[in-house]
């Protein structure tokens, strides 16, 4: 990769990397901090990377350095939260409520969410960038949408 | 094989499995017209044998369970196959049929595709400093290159030149040379002593308590007479050469002031620092170097280490290039050397010092 084409991924990318661990770790200052580790390590190895494994190079690094992080402060996030809390919070747009239930899903299921979702990518991809198998990927992915459903209820309450 | 009496069900076996060949096959009914008590047994061997039901065949290739046989949890199953795209176009097609029939299908894809997150408009606020310069990286490296080399080239000159002075002399020895017959010091016009030029055997001078001595009290004249030069060329002082006499003795204070005399700038020597030992350019450049440049309170005359003149060179890359590289010591409690760490921005090591380790 040459500078040029590190500039280039800092322009595309770095949005949706600090997305990813925004949503993912949920504090900014933090989350500032992981996108640009990534980034000096993206820099150091700037020659052995292509640009085109770039985007999938800074989810995994990004996505590692996280888990990293909440090892480390051995926070536990609880798998589902009652749905009543959902609602007891006032919110009524359907994203917002999304968005906090993917906040009471573990590390695991939000990371393949957030991947599937936002980023679009296949069973394969999200389990290139998360360590995990293909077949696990999609157990999470369903096990977690099963959850997000649990924490809603029932549609006609949010729209 | 052979059949007969013994092994025949075998041969019977294969051939309602398809296994014999036609040779084989009319062997085998060779063996079941002579042998006409066996073939009821080959007859009935043929009822053990299942046949496919053409008749009876799947049409849902895929979930094969009518609508009352699932469950909720495989209906929420089936509808999320469906909005991750995970179904084959039969399987779609059934979940269609289904969804009409079941309102459980029909809530849960309605659910499940709504469910989906949507991106945040999130923008990364710091973007500027994660951005290169192009042609900085090659920019930097090149300096780096650069003034390490200079670095290292200073550096062995300047070795060179402090290790391999003649050996250390004292101010007796020039003394001693001046007054040896036949070395009449060259008069110059206006009378005055002849002239020395002290600008680089400067620290040669330094006096001990036993190395000059005079005849009668000194006074500050008598040793010295130093008068600067028109144009401020302070490094040429006038020396009158001294009677030497032994027994007599400098004191501190006026060896002192001895200094302070014959120096062509003054010295940086610390309060309370007595002269009154040899003191040879090594020892006085070594001293220089850790008081001015390692900035060490309380330097000493031993031979400069390698690590030393390093972290001398990583100061004045911090100073010339504002980067922020260390070179931190560690030492047992003898003083001496125990390991060596080094950080900047990039890199980040630790060296444990060996016993007898050259380097250190």
């Amino acid at each position: 990769m040459t500078p040029q084409e590190y500039n280039k991924a800092v322009a595309e990318y770095s949005d949706r990397i600090y997305r990813f661990v925004l949503k993912s770790m949920g504090e900014q200052e933090r989350s500032k901090d992981v996108v640009q580790d990534c980034y000096e390590k993206l820099w150091i190895s700037v020659e052995e990377i292509d640009y085109s494994k770039a985007k999938a190079w800074l989810f995994t690094t990004a996505h590692n350095a996280m888990i990293d992080i909440i090892r480390k402060e051995k926070r536990i996030v609880p798998d589902d939260s009652p749905r009543e809390d959902i609602y007891e919070q006032g919110y009524t747009d359907l994203n917002e409520i999304l968005h906090k239930c993917l906040g009471n899903l573990s590390e695991s299921w939000r990371s393949v969410i957030l991947l599937r979702d936002y980023e679009g990518y296949s069973y394969k991809e999200i389990g290139e960038i998360t360590g995990q198998s293909e077949a696990q990927v999609k157990i999470n992915i369903y096990r977690a949408r099963m959850a997000m459903r649990k924490m809603i209820g029932k549609l006609e309450m949010v729209v | 094989m052979i059949i007969n009496r013994q092994n025949y069900f075998i041969w019977i076996t294969d051939y309602y499995d398809s296994q014999l060949d036609d040779f084989q096959a009319e062997v085998l009914l060779e063996f079941l017209g002579k042998n006409p008590d066996l073939m009821s047994e080959f007859e009935d061997y043929a009822e053990l044998f299942l046949k496919p039901d053409d008749h009876h065949v799947y049409t849902n290739t895929g979930i094969l369970r009518t609508p009352d046989q699932l469950t909720n949890e495989q209906v929420e199953h089936y509808a999320i196959a469906l909005s991750e795209n995970d179904l084959s176009e039969n399987q779609k097609l059934e979940i269609t049929e289904l969804k009409k029939s079941d309102p459980r299908f029909r809530e849960s894809i309605s659910i499940y595709e709504k469910i989906r997150l949507k991106p945040d408009n999130i923008i990364y606020p710091d973007k500027s400093l994660l951005l290169k310069i192009p042609g900085r990286r090659r920019l930097t490296r090149i300096i780096v290159n650069t003034v390490s080399i200079a670095a290292s080239i200073a550096i062995i000159t300047g070795l060179f030149f402090i290790f391999n002075q003649p050996g250390d002399k004292n101010i007796n020895d020039y003394l001693a040379e001046d007054n040896q017959p036949g070395t009449e010091p060259e008069q110059v016009s206006d009378d005055r002593p002849p002239l020395l030029d002290l600008t680089d055997e400067l620290p040669r001078y330094i006096p001990t308590k036993t190395q000059v001595a005079v005849a009668e009290p000194l006074s500050t004249s008598d040793i010295i007479k130093a008068e600067p030069l028109p144009g401020e060329q302070r490094a040429l002082i006038h020396i009158t050469p001294l009677e030497v006499k032994e027994n007599i003795s400098l004191d501190k204070t006026q060896t002192q002031y001895l200094l302070a005399e014959i120096q062509p700038y003054p010295l940086s020597l610390p309060a309370g620092i007595i002269i009154d030992t040899d003191m040879s350019v090594r020892e006085f450049l070594t001293y220089q170097f850790r008081k001015q440049i390692l900035n060490d309170e309380d330097p000493d005359i031993e031979n400069l280490k390698a690590w030393e003149i390093a972290d001398a060179g990583i100061r004045g890359a911090n100073m010339l290039l504002g980067w922020n590289m260390e070179l931190q010591t560690g030492k047992n409690e003898e003083g001496k050397l125990e390991n060596i760490s080094f950080t900047s921005e990039l890199i980040k090591f630790d060296h444990k010092s060996k016993k007898n380790d050259p380097g250190l």
